[in-house]
C-alpha cells in the first residue's frame, strides 16, 4: 500500500513538473526523456512481478500446508496426535537445521506459543533432540 | 504408539485401475505393517477402490503432487508414531516381495534411507526406455560427481526411510511439492543420511499413464538439474556458515 501511495505521489509531482524529469534524463545521459520514463516504468513493474511471483510461492506453501493438514485431521481421533503434525519433532544433525533462519524460529516459537495455551501434557517439544 | 513400527505410504493420483490390484497384493502377504494411502485429489475412484481393503485412506482436496503426497505420509506417520516409513508406487510397478528385505534392512538401524534398485537385480524384468535410461545415467553420474557415492537406480520410487530422516522432511517446505528425487537423494547424502541400495523387481506399470510420459522427462531433467544447483548452493552456504562457528 505504501509502495503504490508513493507511485502515485511520484507521477503526480512529475505531471505537475515535467521539467524535473528532463533534468533528470539530461543528468543520466539519455537524450531523449521519454525514453528514460518507460525504462523507469518497466523496470519497477519487473520487480513487482518478481515480487508477486514470490509472494504466490510462499501462499502455494501455505495453502499446500493447509489442504494436508484438513486432509490428516480426520484421522487423529486422539487430540495429542492431531498436536503433533504442527509440533514435529526436529532433528540437529541435519544441514539445514543449523542453517535454520531467525524467521524460521520465531515462527516455531509462535506454534510452540500456540499450543502451550492447551496445556496438553502430552505435547511434544519443539526444541531440537 | 502403534502396535506396527512400519507404514507403508502409497502415493496415488489417478489409479483406479490399479491400486485394487497393488492393495490386494499387499493386503494378502499380512507384513507386520500398516497401509497409507493418499489419494493426491484423484477424480476418479481412487479413494473409493481404495476404501474397500483394510487401509487408512487419506484424500487431499485437490492435487498437491507426488512430493506433498509423500510429506502429508510423513506427517501422518510423526503423528501416529512410527519408526520406519516404506514409499511404494500404487501403479502396481513395484513387488511386495520386496518389502521384507527393505524392513530387514530398515531394522539393523545402521541405515536411514533404503533404495529398492531395479537395476541391481539381475533377473532382468525392467526394461526401460532410451529417454528413460539417458535420465538414470545421467543423475547416476551426477550424484557420483558431487557425493562420490555411487547409486544405480537415483529415481527408484521404493524407498523404506527411518523416523530421522521423514520427521525432517515433514516439516513445511522441506520436501518439494512436485518431484523430490535426486536433488533430494543429494541433500540427504551430503547431510550424512546413510544410504543404501539393494536389488528390486519391478514391473512396467499396469494400466493409466505415468507421470513421466511423453516429453515431460526432458522437463523433469531440467527442472531436477536446477533444483541440484540450488541444493549445492544451499550446502555450500550452510557449511560457509558452520565454518564460522
Amino acid at each position: 500500500m505504501l509502495v503504490w501511495g508513493f507511485g502515485v505521489v511520484l507521477i503526480l509531482v512529475l505531471s505537475a513538473k515535467p521539467e524535473w524529469f528532463d533534468w533528470a534524463a539530461n543528468a543520466l545521459g539519455v537524450s531523449y526523456p521519454p525514453s528514460l520514463l518507460f525504462f523507469v516504468s518497466t523496470m519497477i513493474l519487473l520487480v513487482v512481478v518478481l515480487y508477486q511471483s514470490m509472494q504466490i510461492s510462499v501462499l502455494q506453501n501455505k495453502v499446500k500446508q493447509i489442504a494436508q493438514y484438513i486432509a490428516i485431521q480426520p484421522h487423529l481421533t486422539e487430540s495429542s496426535d492431531a498436536q503433533k503434525i504442527v509440533t514435529i519433532p526436529v532433528y540437529t544433525e541435519t544441514w539445514a537445521e543449523t542453517a535454520v533462519s531467525a524467521d524460521d524460529e520465531s515462527e516455531m516459537a509462535s506454534e510452540s506459543e500456540n499450543e502451550s495455551e492447551t496445556n496438553d501434557p502430552n505435547l511434544e517439544s519443539t526444541t531440537p533432540e | 504408539m502403534q502396535k506396527n513400527r512400519f507404514l507403508i505410504i502409497l502415493p496415488a493420483y489417478h489409479e483406479e485401475k490399479n491400486i485394487g490390484h497393488v492393495l490386494r497384493d499387499l493386503v494378502a502377504r499380512r507384513f507386520q505393517a500398516d497401509i497409507l494411502v493418499v489419494n493426491d485429489g484423484s477424480l476418479d475412484r481412487t479413494a473409493e477402490v481404495a476404501g474397500t481393503f483394510p487401509v487408512t485412506v487419506i484424500s487431499h482436496p485437490y492435487n498437491l503432487g507426488y512430493g506433498a503426497a509423500l510429506q502429508t505420509g510423513y506427517k501422518y506417520a510423526v503423528a501416529k508414531g512410527y519408526e520406519f516409513i516404506i514409499q511404494f508406487d500404487a501403479d502396481g510397478q513395484h513387488h511386495p516381495d520386496d518389502l521384507p528385505k527393505i524392513m530387514q534392512e530398515l531394522e539393523k538401524k545402521d541405515v536411514d534411507i533404503v533404495m529398492g534398485s531395479r537395476y541391481l537385480d539381475d533377473s532382468g524384468t525392467f526394461r526401460a526406455g532410451a529417454v528413460k535410461m539417458f535420465g538414470v545415467h545421467f543423475f547416476r553420474g551426477l550424484i557420483r560427481v558431487l557425493t562420490g557415492v555411487r547409486i544405480t537406480d537415483p529415481t527408484s520410487g521404493l524407498r523404506g526411510i527411518s523416523r530421522r530422516v521423514f520427521s525432517y522432511y515433514a516439516v513445511r517446505d522441506r520436501l518439494p511439492a512436485d518431484f523430490p528425487d535426486a536433488d533430494i537423494l543429494i541433500q540427504q547424502i551430503l547431510s550424512n543420511y546413510r544410504v543404501r541400495e539393494i536389488p528390486a523387481h519391478m514391473r512396467m506399470r499396469e494400466e493409466g499413464v505415468s507421470m513421466h510420459a511423453g516429453l515431460k522427462p526432458l522437463l523433469y531433467m531440467l527442472k531436477v538439474s536446477l533444483a541440484i544447483f540450488m541444493v549445492v548452493l544451499q550446502m555450500r552456504k550452510w557449511k560457509r556458515v558452520t565454518s564460522f562457528e
